[in-house]
């Protein structure tokens, strides 16, 4: 039998399960009983997927581990060595997916895997009645109690409205009574399948001329004939059925359904422009009908609309992956080192759930990895160093990715040496890069920006001593491709901090568009906003030589950022600020548009206040401001 | 063997024409016409029709009271509605009594036949 046809599937599922038990297994302390099921049956399917596959080394080394966690659910507390011997087995597996998608087989990771069992067996160690020969066989292990499949379809058909099918239609731009039309079909509909539901309904449909609706319908035999005879209706202009896949009528052992799959980020990629171009293309459409012709087709206009942007949404979506796979390479990767290195260390990760545009994620991975690398390799001192510092043998690393507005924070920070800043200094002369008087005045902050210059950090003397600077250029260069910046702490003796601030440049940002003239559109993040307020109702005062807005109570001072004069048709924009809010005037508010905001290369990037263009449906450019930035710079 | 239409319509004028329509199609034939719901009905209830086309706005008894009268008599009736634009409310409330679809003024052959083809089958 042809398997390689498979192996796709095998991958992705396989990764999923790798991933799964990765997250829940912990590094120390104690599983939590309701994950032990989950991470069996995880570790049940890799062994059975690897097995029909005919990757041995996989499928005993998943099988080794299966052992232990069916160990761990009979109660039996895991260990330290267990944990340790267990998530050393998934970093294994792990690599032998690598192996699979590299060479289609698994070969190359059997040695690993031997080891890797031999170590899962000697945590094991010799539980009554649970030695390695009362493990269960391959295909007769006991089943997990609830199989994920059934659960799912007790709970769809418990559920009365259980509607399962759809019929979606559209009748014809030409026909005179539309809505007279949706409901000779809705009248079809009931006589085939009473339960049936409209959506809009009928009423709807009739006041506001709709012309496309769906039927919710239950599943059942003759939804095709009943298709079929609607699309023999006249002025119909289309006639969709949907079913859901009925759940899977086998319960399979082990075996889950594929809920995923591996589509290539370049066929994404040429997906979103399809999209992007659709989008442009229908505006384009719109912009060259007469007023009247857009009124007749404004439904079909905005549904069409709205259809795309669910597509773009989706689209964008779709390249969105959680974090997790970049922290879980990183911590490997401590582990790794830790062991190698003989400085045992542990990672701690938070905000791993956030999710980033793939394309962005595999930019950090090398600076990252760069980052841990130094981390382990120089800021983290010896067992012995520690001691004596008084600091914990087992260094602490925490990894920590969070939003702070619409930029993406990733922060490493280590617990130990710190960088000598002094010594920075020095080697600032010595490179002949400052006079020793210049050297002198240079502040802490400013030294730490030395090493990531290319030149300096290179040095390895330097990189040594200092207890950084590996590579720290490249990590700069790479944060700022993406139009993002490296930010550093550190304090002698007590750790660094790096923290890699990005833009937002690769995800949606939803934006207010405004102007102050006809010519030019401008665009402030809408979170940003507070409240826009007509000036036709808000009237300005003055008091001493500032203006402020009078909202009610409130007194809000006007920005006089770009003076422009705004008449009483304009509008005041209340952004957000941390020392109080104030308020743009502008001349005309337009939208609310979600856009990829994208950062201007240097030298604009440098003037603050602008975060970057972003192309608008309409494929006019919007200039986008930083609503923090102005609220900042006009501070008294 | 055409089906057997009813023709229903206060003007002669659209009468000749959707008898016009049916006749050329090799599909239809005309058994009777009637200028108002009340003529309909009785009409109905004597020829027992495959098909009804009725128009809606009509003396003595009005095309949408007479399709109820009709579907009342009998349940499986096949009445199909001859409107105008701006009518849709009309159509709506047929539909509710019973009607099976509906044409809409000015007829064009193809659409009628198409109306009326699916009304005859469905």
């Amino acid at each position: 039998m042809d398997l390689s046809k498979y192996l796709d599937l095998y991958l992705s599922e396989s990764r999923e399960h790798v991933s799964g038990l990765r997250r829940e297994i912990p590094a120390e302390g104690v599983v939590p009983p309701g994950a032990v099921n989950e991470l069996f049956r995880r570790a049940h399917s890799l062994k059975g997927m690897a097995a029909s596959m005919g990757f041995e080394a996989t499928s005993r080394l998943s099988h080794g581990l299966e052992s232990l966690l069916n160990q761990w659910r009979q109660g039996h507390p895991a260990t330290s060595e267990q944990l340790q011997s267990a998530l050393r087995a998934v970093d294994v597996l792990d690599a032998s997916l690598d192996a699979v998608q590299r060479d289609s087989g698994d070969g190359a990771i059997a040695p690993q895997a031997e080891e890797a069992l031999a170590f899962l067996l000697e945590a094991r160690g010799d539980v009554p009645g649970e030695g390695p020969g009362a493990a269960p066989a391959p295909g007769m292990a006991p089943e997990p109690a609830k199989p994920r499949n059934e659960d799912r379809s007790v709970t769809a058909t418990a559920d009365g409205q259980a509607f399962r099918a759809r019929i979606k239609v559209a009748i014809d731009p030409s026909c005179a009574l539309p809505a007279a039309r949706l409901m000779v079909m809705a009248e079809r509909i009931r006589a085939a399948e009473p339960m049936s539901v409209m959506e809009p309904d009928l009423e709807r449909a009739k006041r506001e001329g709709i012309r496309l609706a769906v039927f919710h319908l239950p599943q059942g035999p003759g939804l095709k004939d009943l298709a079929r005879s609607l699309r023999e209706l006249p002025d119909v202009a289309l006639v969709e059925l949907e079913q859901d896949t009925p759940p899977p009528a086998r319960a399979a052992a082990g075996g889950t359904l594929m809920q995923t799959m591996r589509v290539s980020a370049e066929d994404l990629d040429g997906l979103r422009a399809h999209a992007t171009d659709l989008l442009y293309g229908l505006n384009q459409y719109e912009a060259s009908l007469s007023a009247g012709e857009r009124r007749s087709h404004r439904f079909w206009l905005e549904s069409e609309r709205a259809h795309l942007n669910r597509l773009f949404d989706q689209v964008l979506s779709m390249r969105l992956v959680s974090f997790e796979v970049l922290a879980e390479r990183l911590a490997r990767t401590v582990r790794d080192l830790a062991g190698r290195l003989g400085k045992p260390a542990l990672i701690t990760v938070s905000g791993a759930e956030e999710r980033v545009d793939r394309g962005l994620l595999e930019t950090l991975l090398d600076p990252l990895t760069h980052l841990v690398r130094n981390a382990m390799d120089h800021g983290v001192e010896s067992q012995e160093e520690r001691r004596r510092a008084g600091k914990p043998g087992e260094a602490r690393l925490s990894l920590d990715i969070r939003r702070e507005s619409e930029a993406l924070l990733i922060s490493l920070e280590d617990d130990g040496r710190g960088i000598d800043a002094e010594v920075i200094r020095q080697a600032a002369v010595e490179r002949g890069l400052y006079a020793p008087h210049e050297a002198a005045l240079l502040d802490r902050a400013k030294l730490l920006d030395l090493l990531t210059v290319p030149a300096f950090s290179t040095r390895k003397e330097v990189s040594d001593v200092s207890g950084r600077g590996v590579g720290l250029d490249v990590v700069r260069s790479a944060v700022e491709s993406v139009g993002g910046h490296l930010e550093m702490n550190s304090e002698e003796g007590k750790g660094s901090r790096f923290t890699l601030v990005i833009p937002s440049a690769t995800t949606l940002t939803r934006v207010l568009v405004f102007g102050w003239d006809e010519d030019v559109r401008y665009g402030i993040p809408a979170s940003q906003i507070r409240h826009i307020y007509p000036l036709s109702t808000f009237p300005l005062v003055w008091s001493g030589d500032h203006r402020y807005l009078q909202a009610g109570d409130d007194f809000l001072p006007v920005l006089e950022w770009r003076p422009a004069p705004v008449g009483r048709s304009g509008a005041a924009l209340r952004l957000i600020g941390p020392g109080g809010d104030r308020v743009l005037l502008v001349s005309s508010v337009y939208q609310g548009e979600r856009v990829v905001i994208m950062p201007w290369g240097p030298p604009l990037e440098m003037i603050s206040e602008w975060m970057g263009g972003a192309l608008l449906a309409t494929g006019e450019i919007a200039y986008i401001l930083d609503g923090r930035v102005l609220v900042m710079q006009e501070g008294d | 063997m055409p089906h057997r239409v009813l023709v229903v319509d206060d003007a002669m004028f659209m009468r000749a024409m959707i008898r016009d329509i049916l006749v050329n199609s090799g599909a239809y034939e005309v058994v009777g016409e009637a200028a108002n719901g009340e003529e309909a009905v009785a009409q109905y209830k004597a020829l027992k029709p495959d098909l009804v086309t009725m128009d809606i706005v009509m003396p003595q008894m009005d095309g949408i009271e007479a399709t109820r009268e009709i579907v009342k008599f009998n349940s499986k009736a096949r009445v199909v509605m001859c409107s105008a634009l701006g009518q849709e409310a009309l159509v709506i409330e047929s539909i509710a009594a019973g009607a099976k679809d509906f044409i809409v003024k000015p007829f064009s052959a193809e659409k009628v036949l198409k109306v009326l083809d699916s009304a005859v089958t469905g």
